[in-house]
């Protein structure tokens, strides 16, 4: 399929087909692709949160050699005393925008292996600078919307507040924000990949790509799709979360080195990512080509209507 | 989906997929024909273990409230002791569920075949191969326990050899920690591979085409050819992820009915989120199976 444009409609399993078979068979230059920019900066957070990677180490391999401690798991790697600064909020930040540049060289590699051309990382690398301040306001455009809506729920839960007694415990506050987040994040993921393809596959302005991306995801026809990709790819995410963790907690036991751990589950996560970051460029052609579709029969409906 | 039938051969993704709109465009006939054993057996269950199904969403809804109070969220509290009701349930489980699997199994077989099966032909259907599905699955599942104690106690001889003809300490630390890791890693590998291949075994015996040991047997060679292995895991490994995902986030809904102190409402959501899970496995496991045997015709021929 040297043309991924003109292949024919995808289910969202053959979407996840695709993108684990198109890993697997360009498994290197992929990896080296997100890898190159995405692991220095990995080792520098690491680094940074070191104190942190020593705690988690520790309670994963407790866990696994007692596993009764698992409900425990959050009580021995939490810290009490450390509190949200402005200093993380600065290396989110910067992960954010060092993020979109790995992204951006990721997308030019990926689409250059679906037309069946010899991936080169090298070459991607002016394309992505080109992209980059694009693909960065993208990310904090998202992380702005995912917010909003957010704070849109938070509204909605204080109007329960009101109305109903059972909503004024903390504990329905916890349980409601945990369900809003797997649930926005279900519905965005879509649209969000959607974005960054029209933006790093096509070369569209944030505006357009955002339009673009809404019109796509949320056509009637598409609406229901849209949401299964999404809650697959947060599936994805949270399977890979759980297996790196198992990975790093393996490696903790077998190795006696925190570092070889972290190292492994940074490996691991690498490659969940290049997983979904493939998968969301070939929806993104899938949906491109069913939106096209659809267009075009409006058009014929409406030529004919003229007639 | 037989390949004299024109269809073609499925991918992986595919199968979920064909699973996913089996149950989705049958929803309520499929729910019905699980739930319909599910509910009884669940009420039951739910009305025997009463005190600690209260103590679990107590300590849930207390977890949920106070982060802080997490250790007493102990599910796998070591004082806890599987008692006679526990153990009368388990059996109870064991020779129910089969029953109800394999109506999913012929129902989803007859809805991919382009029929429309009737719930009381699926029963009655299920009903004769009942017996079969349940040595199937005792079957499979010991196998696996099987693999895993072989496993097990080979590396624990082996480590003892080790040790005494090297006159070293007898399990140290560093052993226990490597003993730990490498069952567990048999565990895992042998858990996938018990999926593709009990659900072709299932399949075959629920729709009757083969008794017990020709069922394993054949669901072997269909699942582990050289040519067809790597699918096969691929194949448990995607079942298990959709089980685990989908058991999470059944237990996250069921986490803010307790939040909003809805006790029952909680109950009912993880029942049915439980059930549309079984649902869907047993049919991934239909789909699964009518491609593999799909696949070994064609090799065949």
């Amino acid at each position: 399929m040297n043309n991924p444009e003109a292949a024919r409609f995808q289910s969202i399993g053959e979407i996840f087909d695709r993108a684990v078979s198109v890993m697997l068979k360009n498994f290197l230059p992929l990896s080296l692709a997100y890898g190159i920019v995405i692991l220095p900066l990995r080792v520098v957070v690491d680094w940074l949160n070191r104190a942190y990677q020593v705690r988690q180490a520790s309670a994963v391999g407790a866990v696994i050699t007692n596993p009764q401690l698992v409900a425990q798991f959050f009580r021995l790697s939490y810290d009490p005393n450390d509190r949200f600064s402005l200093g993380d909020a600065v290396r989110i930040a910067l992960e954010m925008i060092v993020g979109a540049l790995a992204a951006g060289v990721f997308a030019a590699v990926t689409i250059r292996v679906l037309r069946g051309e010899r991936p080169d990382t090298f070459n991607a690398f002016p394309r992505a600078l080109n992209l980059w301040f694009r693909l960065a306001v993208l990310h904090f455009a998202t992380l702005f919307l995912l917010v909003l809506s957010f704070a849109g729920g938070v509204a909605i839960w204080i109007f329960l507040w009101n109305f109903w007694p059972s909503f004024r415990e903390p504990d329905s506050a916890a349980a409601l924000t945990l369900a809003m987040s797997l649930l926005l994040a279900c519905i965005f993921a879509a649209c969000y990949y959607c974005a960054f393809g029209a933006v790093a596959v096509d070369d569209r302005r944030i505006g357009s790509a955002a339009r673009l991306a809404w019109k796509m995801t949320t056509v009637r026809a598409l609406r229901s799709r849209s949401l299964a990709f999404g809650s697959a790819l947060v599936a994805c995410y949270v399977i890979g979360a759980l297996f790196s963790l198992a990975v790093e907690g393996i490696a903790d036991l077998l190795f006696h080195h925190v570092a070889a751990g972290v190292a492994l589950r940074e490996l691991f996560t690498l490659e969940v990512g290049v997983l979904i970051g493939v998968a969301g460029i070939v929806f993104y052609l899938d949906a491109k080509a069913r939106y096209s579709a659809i267009q075009d029969a409006v058009q014929n409906r409406e030529n004919s209507a003229a007639r | 989906m037989d390949v004299p039938q024109g269809a073609r051969l499925l991918s992986i993704g595919e199968i979920f997929d064909r699973a996913i709109s089996v149950l989705f465009r049958n929803f309520l006939s499929l729910t019905f024909c699980f739930g319909a054993f599910l509910l009884p057996y669940s009420l039951l269950l739910s009305w025997v273990e009463r005190s600690s199904s209260g103590k679990v969403f107590g300590a849930i809804g207390s977890a949920i409230a106070h982060p802080g109070r997490s250790t007493n969220l102990n599910l796998l509290n070591p004082a806890y002791r599987l008692d006679a009701n526990a153990w009368w349930l388990m059996a109870l489980g064991l020779v129910i569920f089969p029953l109800a699997g394999a109506m999913l199994v012929v129902s989803t077989a007859g809805i991919v075949n382009g029929d429309r099966p009737s719930l009381s032909s699926s029963i009655r259907r299920a009903f004769w191969r009942w017996p079969h599905a349940v040595g199937v699955l005792l079957l499979s599942v010991g196998g696996v326990a099987g693999g895993i104690f072989t496993v097990a106690a080979t590396y624990f001889i082996w480590i003892v050899i080790w040790d005494v003809t090297t006159n070293q300490a007898t399990f140290s630390d560093s052993a226990a920690m490597v003993y730990v890791v490498v069952v567990c890693l048999a565990t895992f590998a042998l858990a996938i591979a018990w999926i593709p291949w009990g659900a072709c075994a299932f399949s075959a015996a629920a729709l009757g085409e083969f008794g017990v040991f020709g069922a394993l047997r054949n669901a072997w060679k269909a699942c582990f050819r050289r040519s067809i292995a790597v699918r096969s895991l691929l194949f448990g490994f995607g079942m298990w992820a959709i089980v685990l995902v989908g058991i999470l986030f059944s237990y996250v809904l069921a986490a803010i009915g307790i939040a909003i102190h809805q006790i029952n409402a909680a109950a009912v959501v993880r029942l049915v989120a439980l059930t549309e899970i079984a649902v869907f496995v047993n049919a991934a496991g239909a789909v699964f199976y009518l491609d593999a045997k799909a696949r070994e015709q064609r090799t065949t021929t």
